[in-house]
């Protein structure tokens, strides 16, 4: 269910370490999608407190609790960036996690590096992941659940193919679900 | 709108449960977080669930006991077991017991994805099949046989009660009463309904092809047959098969065709493998069969066969006011079809509706009225929109001296007009290509020699 009252901002953190410029390059993705106000706040450290030992991957929900009272200004939408590997208990990880129609979100550039895959790395493909991961959780954000469109950026990932694969536009049946008040006309690249 | 997808997550720890609720509500699927196995019984006892997803360890009542009592409640309900703690005996026992999977936590996020979009689009799959016969029952009622007259109300009741049984039915009646209609009728009100129904019409095929035809042909069977062909007796397997002019066959496809239905399998030309076909033969003729047989053309044994049940169609002219309400169903379709809009027959149309002795039967008052609706103009049909004009006298009273000679002169002038296409002169004399053969055998007409 999408949210009725447009926030003030969505402000932006980095989570202990981040690719070079993702904040700038999601700032700009976001705001090229959506008609919302971004802003780079301080980083803040890796989130140890999420840390599962026993996988050395951090628990997501963990982490959007503590987004959550770290900045609890209900006005203010949040969302994290990380390099820390992300993952649920039941599932091996995930790239993202949002709450679906609240205030939070963080995505995980962990498994989008080529270097992950045994690739030699490229920072341009690197961000181009992260915008589309960073797109796709604001939308559950805004109340938008998974898209059969494999072009559109709400179609679920769950490897990098299918991230790849996907735009970072909206489908016209996701775009006509979106609030009204946070569509932006789209532009750039897919 | 479509109820969204319910699945029910049943997992001791909360954080496990709450955690893939969270993750399949983004798909859209409405996933309920369950403590434990004594709840999640209670709730697919009281509300409807399409997936399970039951964690195998948990106290009092583990996974394998949900799922064996789960499928006890719905049975085929698919259930998903997950676990942190595998072994081959529980995998082994949770697949015995029924589960429709066993995944080991953590799980790949993909497979789980693809394992519950499979359950759905089988299930999407089975309610579009079970709303699809729902509309082929509604759609296949006797809604496209119409008529009041005593005559056709006595057919329908047979219809209704022969097509709980598998018996043989005949169909007799004139050309254009109606006989595949009936058929098809049987068929559709018959637990064959969801197979095939297979028509063939012997007449119109050269007794060559006829073998071929209904029992199929093997590779290499005979010059031009470049692959294996399945006859009609194997398409229609599980159906029915419908024969339409069966007097026209000859001696030898008579023989074969009681040969299958005594021995209920059949061999394709140049095959040596017998195969088996479950198939409700319906017949039908527009001959006197008992004539032919007495005339030898036709084989006794067969005709008790094929006539375990016999249904006569009455031609149009006997069938009094029926006309008119034919006449009303066929111009309503044709309206319908070509977006014009018809009140009604002028009272000229209707008089002579019922003095015409329409003898194409039902298919020429079709055609007729599809004429009509196509040339006409105004709101109601009149006489000149009728294929016979403004000619009161009906063609046959025209003809009365000799219309066997005038129809035979005429279909030669139609045949000879198309270069003998069959096809384009059986569609210009508004009659099938079955009727246009026997006619051109029955009347010894032969294409004129270059």
């Amino acid at each position: 269910m999408p949210p009725c009252e447009p926030p003030s901002k969505l402000c932006i953190v980095s989570l202990g370490d981040t690719p070079d410029d993702a904040e700038e390059r999601v700032c700009s993705a976001i705001q090229s999608s959506f008609e919302l106000n971004c802003e780079i706040l301080s980083p803040e450290p890796r989130p140890e407190f999420a840390l599962d030992a026993s996988r050395d991957q951090y628990n997501s929900l963990e982490i959007l609790d503590w987004l959550e009272s770290r900045f609890p200004q209900p006005d203010q939408w949040i969302l994290g960036i990380t390099n820390a590997d992300l993952a649920i208990p039941v599932l091996t990880f995930v790239f993202g996690e949002a709450r679906l129609g609240g205030r939070s979100a963080v995505i995980s550039a962990f498994r989008l590096h080529e270097e992950f895959h045994g690739r030699p790395a490229d920072t341009m493909v690197l961000l181009s992941r992260v915008e589309k991961e960073a797109i796709h959780e604001v939308g559950h954000m805004l109340g938008l659940t998974h898209c059969l469109d494999r072009n559109c950026v709400m179609y679920p990932s769950n490897s990098l193919a299918q991230t790849d694969v996907k735009s970072t536009r909206f489908c016209p049946g996701c775009r006509s679900s979106l609030p009204p008040w946070c569509l932006a006309e789209p532009t750039g690249p897919n | 709108m479509k109820p969204a997808v319910r699945i029910m997550v049943v997992d001791d720890e909360k954080i496990v449960r709450e955690s893939l609720s969270i993750w399949l509500q983004k798909f859209g699927y409405e996933a309920v977080p369950v403590e434990g196995g004594q709840e999640a019984l209670d709730l697919l006892n009281r509300e409807e669930w399409n997936i399970l997803l039951v964690d195998l360890k948990m106290p009092r009542i583990d996974g394998i006991e949900v799922l064996r009592k789960a499928l006890e409640v719905k049975p085929g309900i698919p259930v998903i077991i997950f676990t942190a703690y595998a072994t081959v005996e529980t995998a082994v026992e949770a697949m015995r017991v029924g589960a429709y999977d066993y995944l080991i936590k953590p799980i790949d996020p993909d497979m789980l994805t693809l394992k519950v979009q499979k359950i759905v689009e089988k299930q999407n799959l089975e309610d579009e099949n079970i709303m699809l016969r729902e509309k082929i029952d509604a759609i296949y009622q006797f809604d496209e046989i119409v008529g009041n007259s005593k005559s056709v109300q006595e057919v329908l009741k047979m219809v209704g009660s022969v097509a709980a049984s598998d018996a043989t039915v005949l169909i007799t009646g004139e050309s254009g009463t109606g006989k595949e209609l009936i058929a098809r009728a049987i068929h559709s009100n018959s637990e064959r309904r969801y197979k095939p129904f297979v028509a063939v019409s012997i007449g119109a095929l050269p007794d060559t092809m006829v073998e071929s035809e209904l029992f199929g042909h093997e590779k290499g069977s005979f010059t031009g047959a470049s692959h294996t062909h399945m006859g009609r007796f194997e398409l229609a397997d599980g159906g029915t098969l419908f024969l339409d002019e069966v007097g026209d066959m000859s001696p030898k496809v008579q023989v074969d065709l009681l040969r299958v239905l005594e021995e209920k399998a059949c061999y394709r030309l140049g095959g040596n493998r017998k195969i088996h076909t479950d198939v409700r033969v319906i017949s039908a003729t527009n001959k006197d069969l008992k004539k032919n047989i007495k005339e030898g053309t036709f084989r006794e044994d067969l005709y008790y066969r094929l006539n375990v049940v016999g249904i006569h169609l009455p031609p149009l002219r006997k069938r009094g006011d029926d006309v008119l309400l034919l006449a009303e169903y066929f111009l309503k379709k044709f309206c319908m079809k070509m977006n014009r809009k018809k009140e009604g027959f002028s009272p000229k149309v209707i008089e002579m509706f019922s003095r015409y002795k329409w003898p194409g039967n039902i298919r020429e008052l079709e055609n007729a009225i599809e004429r009509a609706v196509v040339v006409g103009k105004g709101s109601l049909v009149q006489l000149r929109d009728m294929p016979f004009g403004g000619d009161q006298e009906s063609p046959e009273e025209k003809a009365a001296i000799s219309l066997r000679e005038a129809e035979k002169k005429h279909i030669l002038q139609v045949l000879d007009k198309t270069g003998w296409n069959v096809t384009r002169s059986a569609h210009l004399l508004e009659i099938d290509r079955a009727t246009l053969y026997n006619k051109i055998k029955n009347y010894g007409l032969s294409r004129p020699q270059d």
